[in-house]
């Protein structure tokens, strides 16, 4: 304390030099608008080239996950491809007409523009709207697995629903039985899920895989959805209650598809006019 | 004594009257103003005190300010003046300047004296021209300003001296 009392009574003119420079420099840039539009921009430039800089690097470090992920998404493209025409889904002794196979689904590539993941209510916004083709009700898929459904459509905007979100839905089945089951978010983690009402004759193992089903009128069949990380019995009502570690981050959302289920209008009005009767 | 100070006082205010109200409304070849009221700094006895030689400096700066209405762009140089004035003695004085007893033409001398203000007088213009531009890209601009600026102020400085102090 001394010391550092000795050491401002030697500086002293230096003390005081600086202090009366530090009330010039504000009266200067409080009085004179050229330098106070002087100081407001060099702050601005200087914060925006620090953030340049590091989403730069922040890009260069996720390179190796970005191609892996690529890497991955290119290989389910491809076995996406055969089993999206519809027609070919029914075997090679069908008769094949030309308005009979088409593609079903077509996927509209979108980037996320804004996401949470840690709300009750999580909302994803994409940067593709009613301009590119999307419609509210069209699935999302991730090139990790099922991200959610459109609900709301703007001109160049769309807000999606995402499984983590207390209306999220989806229909899930085995990868190696045709089992199925509604998928739904408990609330909690979101990295889990749960899945409902598996009979009791359904064979489960921990670590199965649960893809999208063809119930649902919303994805395209198999796509991903989780693993099974537990499973219990319901003694009352005889179903299986899984756990699911979801195959998607939703803390880390980038590029995702949107899918437009060409068919969905027939089917729906079929199924409507059938359930009437 | 006291008639000494009286008449100090009498030349700091007409000193800066003239640079108030004359001398900034001086602009040479557009742009060269000469900036005199900082001999006050200058010729302030060697005995004055660096800290009450800042503060004259900041206030005497001011007062310039509220003339040309430019916040405390003066107010800082001077303030910068006064600090470096022990320095600025060094170069030409042994003892800080005692020697002499007052600070002017005659007694210090005309080479001793055009040194210590032409580093004076440069040093306060390369300080508020800087400030004033605010862009470290323009400094050989304000460099070469401060410069032509500077003797322009250097040549008005060294004539007051003539007429106040040649009949000594």
């Amino acid at each position: 304390m001394r010391n550092l009392l000795q050491l401002l009574i030697k500086n002293q003119d230096f003390i005081i030099f600086l202090v009366l420079q530090l009330i010039c420099l504000s009266l200067i840039i409080n009085n004179q608008s050229y330098h106070r539009s002087r100081v407001f921009n060099t702050l601005q430039e200087t914060n925006g080239r620090l953030l340049a800089a590091y989403s730069s690097v922040e890009e260069y470090f996720n390179l190796a996950d970005i191609n892996q992920q690529l890497a991955r998404e290119n290989a389910s493209l491809k076995q996406l491809l055969e089993k999206n025409q519809y027609g070919r889904t029914l075997g090679s002794d069908s008769i094949v007409t030309d308005s009979a196979t088409f593609q079903q689904y077509r996927f509209i590539p979108a980037k996320v523009i804004n996401s949470s993941f840690n709300k009750r209510q999580n909302y994803i916004t994409l940067n593709r709207g009613r301009l590119h083709g999307i419609r509210p009700g069209q699935g999302v898929i991730g090139p990790n697995g099922i991200i959610g459904v459109v609900n709301g459509v703007s001109k160049h905007y769309s807000s999606v629903i995402p499984l983590i979100h207390p209306k999220g839905r989806a229909t899930g089945k085995f990868l190696h039985s045709d089992h199925f089951g509604p998928v739904l978010w408990s609330g909690g983690d979101y990295r889990m899920a749960e899945m409902n009402d598996i009979p009791k004759q359904a064979p489960i193992h921990i670590g199965d895989t649960i893809i999208t089903d063809e119930r649902s009128s919303v994805y395209p069949p198999g796509v991903m959805i989780g693993r099974i990380t537990a499973f219990e019995l319901n003694p009352e009502t005889g179903f299986y209650k899984l756990e699911l570690q979801l195959s998607t981050d939703y803390s880390a959302l980038s590029f995702v598809y949107v899918v437009e289920n060409k068919l969905l209008p027939e089917r729906g009005q079929l199924e409507a006019e059938a359930h009437e009767e | 004594m006291k008639n000494s100070l009286l008449n100090e006082i009498i030349g700091i205010i007409g000193l800066v009257l003239l640079q108030g109200l004359v001398l900034n409304n001086v602009a040479l070849f557009g742009y060269l103003n000469p900036y005199i009221y900082l001999v006050v700094i200058l010729t302030l006895p060697p005995q004055f005190g660096n800290i009450r030689l800042m503060f004259v400096g900041f206030f005497l700066g001011f007062t310039i300010d509220i003339f040309e209405n430019s916040g405390a762009l003066h107010a800082s140089a001077t303030t910068f003046l006064a600090f470096i004035r022990p320095s600025l003695l060094r170069l030409v004085a042994t003892q800080g300047g005692e020697e002499f007893g007052r600070l002017n033409l005659s007694t210090m001398g005309t080479s001793k004296f055009l040194i210590y203000s032409a580093f004076g007088v440069i040093f306060h213009h390369i300080w508020l021209f800087t400030l004033e531009t605010f862009k470290f890209l323009e400094l050989p601009q304000v460099f070469f300003r401060s410069l032509l600026s500077g003797a322009f102020s250097l040549t008005l400085i060294l004539l007051l001296q003539l007429l106040l102090y040649r009949r000594n």
